[in-house]
């Protein structure tokens, strides 16, 4: 299921390079897909990076936390949506540099509801 | 007949072509027929390998162009002839050319959503036209001030347009106004007060200086995303319309490029 929803995503968005679903309580990638195969290294201080990224404004307080944080640097630009409430996840996705952005912040936090189970009627993701 | 997803092998081939510039994109929403024409240079300027580039408005065809090394060698209107470009025989007959392709990308003026289908190129050693570059063309479209807007501000400000609705520049500890009310810049100098201890503490700012352009949404007014980069050495704030965001990014990226042509 998981799987299939990151697949349908990367067609959706052929810039994205990589999707990661992290928990942010625990630092654990919990699912990932790529079309290269990222070192576990690489895909930790990414999720740290996320973490970092969706703390800033927050003040500690869910509620005032960023709808999604992006930073853009000459290598390509990630975009992290926090799956919301009290929910220790978070969804990022890695894009190549001036790939067009449009929707891809909204698309990702749909996903991520998706994932997490946090959309009403939606299955818990596997 | 079932309605289920793609299956995965499809999906594996789709990926495949999206690494060669075949298939196609999304589709963008365009505003108006500026946008839908700096949609068709961007992906002329994206496109190497020889490619013809459909271009479909709401889901209509209107306009393919065959495309080579960042070249526009020919296009053809939905419905209308052929139009062959030669840069270099031609010098003169350049405008009337690509009035005509704007003409084709009349349907945009309604604000479509625009796609692009990248196919094989099968014979396009058929054409000895020397085409024209993307450079000429962005020139041509008027987009000379985003080619002389040299800095990362400079960039975003002329794509962003009237989407930055405050922005302030932080000189030591001034924050100087570049656009917008007081009132809005007053709001902007306490977020980047709460905010600006954490972005200083990233590592990858503690370890480089600034790494980036960062955006965080819905942090500013009515949804507005807020925006931090830095430009000659100062940071740059601004408050930014969540529409005009994707649009900005893209400018930023861009600016290796244009600084290249400047």
């Amino acid at each position: 299921m998981t799987r299939h929803l990151f697949k349908e995503f990367r067609a959706g968005f052929p810039a994205c390079e990589i999707v990661v679903l992290t928990d942010l309580s625990t630092g654990t990638v919990l699912a990932w897909d790529s079309a290269l195969k990222w070192p576990q290294d690489d895909l930790d201080a990414l999720c740290a990076r996320t973490g970092r990224l969706l703390r800033i404004g927050a003040r500690g307080n869910p509620d005032e936390q960023a709808s999604f944080a992006m930073l853009a640097h000459p290598g390509g630009t990630q975009i992290a949506v926090p799956a919301g409430g009290t929910r220790p996840e978070a969804l990022c996705g890695v894009f190549a540099p001036g790939a067009p952005l449009d929707g891809v912040a909204d698309t990702l936090a749909r996903l991520c509801a998706e994932l997490v189970g946090t959309l009403p009627g939606a299955d818990r993701a596997t | 007949m079932s309605k289920g997803p793609p299956p995965s092998s499809l999906l594996r081939v789709l990926d495949r072509a999206a690494a060669f510039g075949l298939g196609s994109d999304a589709g963008r929403p365009v505003r108006d027929l500026s946008e839908a024409l700096t949609f068709v240079h961007d992906q002329i300027a994206a496109t190497l390998l020889p490619r013809l580039l459909e271009f479909h408005a709401d889901g209509a065809h209107i306009l393919t162009c065959a495309v080579s090394g960042r070249r526009l060698m020919r296009f053809t209107p939905a419905a209308g002839a052929e139009t062959v470009l030669d840069g270099l025989a031609d010098r003169d007959g350049h405008g009337a050319a690509l009035e005509a392709l704007a003409r084709t990308l009349a349907p945009c003026a309604a604000g479509p959503v625009l796609r692009v289908v990248a196919r094989d190129w099968d014979d396009p050693s058929s054409y000895d036209a020397g085409g024209l570059s993307c450079e000429y063309i962005a020139e041509w479209l008027g987009m000379v001030a985003d080619a002389e807007a040299t800095t990362g501000w400079d960039r975003i400000r002329v794509r962003a347009g009237t989407g930055i609705l405050v922005a302030a520049r932080l000189d030591d500890d001034d924050l100087i106004p570049l656009i917008g009310e007081d009132a809005g810049v007053g709001d902007l100098a306490n977020l980047l007060e709460d905010i600006l201890p954490d972005l200083e503490s990233l590592p990858e700012w503690e370890a480089d200086g600034m790494p980036g352009l960062f955006v965080f949404g819905g942090l500013g007014p009515d949804g507005a995303g807020l925006v931090v980069l830095q430009d000659h050495g100062a940071l740059i704030v601004a408050f930014v319309r969540p529409v005009r965001i994707a649009a900005l990014v893209q400018a930023w990226h861009a600016g290796p490029r244009h600084q290249r042509r400047a």
